[in-house]
């Protein structure tokens, strides 16, 4: 059903965007070449994914769509027969375009322009938000995270040099922010209705897998060892108190915390090498 | 999304202008420049140097050679303090050479146990150099604290630790020239309280940061 699914939500996006561009790309729509010149829809919804029949919801689908249109204009400069010889190139000048973009909507923000400062945010949300998906799947947390570091952006706008490169600085503050929203996550313990649901869920030790899936979905939460993943997604993700996943997992109180110590550091140690 | 566009809109309606961050090594240099003139001038002031130490800089070489190391292991940790108060300005490879220096510099005091670099003698004593060390380094820790206090720090207490660490290794430096030489006495009364500091520092900022949450955040 998943792989049915998939196909017919590719073949959908896939007709908008050959309505929206004019064009399309030859064999395989979302793969080689072509893919990492869009850069936009294929990474935003990453088929790859055990769950991406409801990861796609409409929001998912439009919003990534808006970007697509966003980025029509590097596109078309990336669609060039030239530069779509190999699919390194188009990536390197995609990054190139947006860094440099990106870097003089930031120094015209720091003179106080507010419409490139919102252009700037604007941008800025989506790819914070598939940078965070990518690691660590999409939760309440994911969303908080963007939240946080949109404001964090803005304390720290006046540190921007327009001489030094702009993603370093804004990765930077996402992996900090990221990393920093998870320590504190267990301050602000919230079981939401969606997840009370869960809780049902997970009590039943057949479906668990399935459970599971939906909400580890991010590569570095799945490169933690199980033991790290089902406390720090319990505790951090979820919002069981420490009480709580300890008579889950059945293990003790401290035992949990540690392994909570434990796994923030070695998702800090993943992300500070997280090559971009 | 709706979320996000309305912070975006609050974040960016009345947008004020801000000023483009500082040169952050130049901030860097000024202020090891400034720190170092302040502790030559306020070392001075309580007491004369150590006589004969600056012809020694010319006549022993790996006393120039210790020197030489501390001062570049102290600029070398000014740079890293103020580059670690901005997102993304300090690599790891910066701040591991950095240690590799600081670490090179304090080898030299350990080697001198066996072989010293000058004959060691109690010629210059001063009394309270332990003390002088610690009380010198303060107004050099505030200091370097109020120049990174309007940057970003990611980590605030770390940046301040590093901040302190080099305040307090260039009075620990100086001493060399204005107290006694003796490698012992030198890793225990000046280098020791030294590192004091860094403990000093890192609870100035966690003090500071209590009351000011946006310390070292604008």
């Amino acid at each position: 059903m998943h792989t049915l699914g998939n196909q017919v939500l590719k073949k959908t996006v896939n007709m908008i965007e050959e309505a929206l561009f004019g064009h399309q790309p030859p064999g395989r729509p979302f793969a080689g070449a072509w893919a990492p010149a869009m850069g936009s829809v294929d990474d935003r919804l990453d088929w790859s994914w055990p769950n991406a029949r409801t990861m796609t919801t409409k929001a998912t689908l439009l919003r990534s769509l808006s970007i697509a249109v966003n980025n029509r204009q590097s596109t078309t400069i990336l669609n060039e027969p030239a530069l779509t010889k190999t699919a390194e190139r188009p990536i390197t000048l995609k990054h190139e375009s947006d860094e440099l973009r990106w870097s003089k909507l930031m120094a015209n923000a720091q003179t106080g322009d507010e419409a490139d400062y919102r252009q700037l945010l604007s941008e800025l949300t989506d790819v914070i938000y598939n940078f965070l998906c990518s690691r660590f799947g999409n939760h309440h947390f994911t969303e908080d995270c963007v939240q946080e570091t949109l404001i964090a952006i803005h304390q720290a706008r006046h540190t921007y040099d327009k001489h030094r490169p702009f993603r370093p600085w804004l990765f930077a503050i996402v992996r900090h922010k990221a990393i920093d929203i998870l320590r504190k996550q267990s301050s602000r313990q919230r079981v939401t209705s969606q997840y009370k649901v869960e809780q049902e869920v997970l009590s039943q030790v057949s479906q668990q897998n399935e459970a599971d899936n939906e909400i580890i979905r991010g590569h570095l939460l799945e490169s933690l060892s199980e033991e790290h993943r089902d406390v720090l997604v319990l505790t951090k993700i979820i919002g069981f108190s420490v009480a709580e996943t300890a008579e889950k997992l059945s293990i003790s109180k401290s035992l949990v915390k540690v392994r909570v110590h434990r796994a923030i550091h070695k998702l800090k140690k993943m992300m500070e090498a997280d090559q971009l | 999304m709706n979320k996000h566009e309305s912070l975006i809109s609050d974040l960016s309606s009345n947008l004020a202008p801000v000023s483009p961050p500082p040169n952050i090594n130049r901030l860097a240099i000024a202020w090891f420049a400034l720190s170092a003139i302040y502790v030559v001038a306020v070392t001075q002031l309580f007491g004369p140097i150590r006589p004969g130490a600056i012809t020694q800089l010319s006549t022993e070489p790996r006393f120039l050679l210790e020197t030489v190391l501390g001062v570049a292991a102290i600029l070398w940790f000014s740079l890293l303090a103020f580059r670690s108060a901005i997102p993304a300005a300090l690599t790891r490879q910066f701040a591991a050479a950095g240690l590799v220096l600081m670490a090179l510099w304090l080898a030299q005091y350990v080697v001198g146990f066996i072989s010293p670099a000058l004959e060691p003698s109690k010629l210059g004593k001063r009394n309270y150099c332990y003390f002088e060390t610690m009380v010198y380094s303060l107004p050099v820790i505030l200091a370097g604290l109020f120049f990174v206090r309007r940057l970003y720090s990611l980590r605030p207490v770390r940046t301040a630790m590093s901040i302190s660490l080099a305040a307090g290794m260039l009075p620990a430096l100086y001493m060399q020239l204005a107290c006694m030489y003796e490698p012992a006495h030198i890793l225990a009364f000046h280098i020791l309280p030294g590192l004091l500091m860094v403990g000093v520092g890192a609870g100035i900022a966690a003090w500071w940061r209590l009351r000011h949450p946006d310390f070292g955040k604008r």
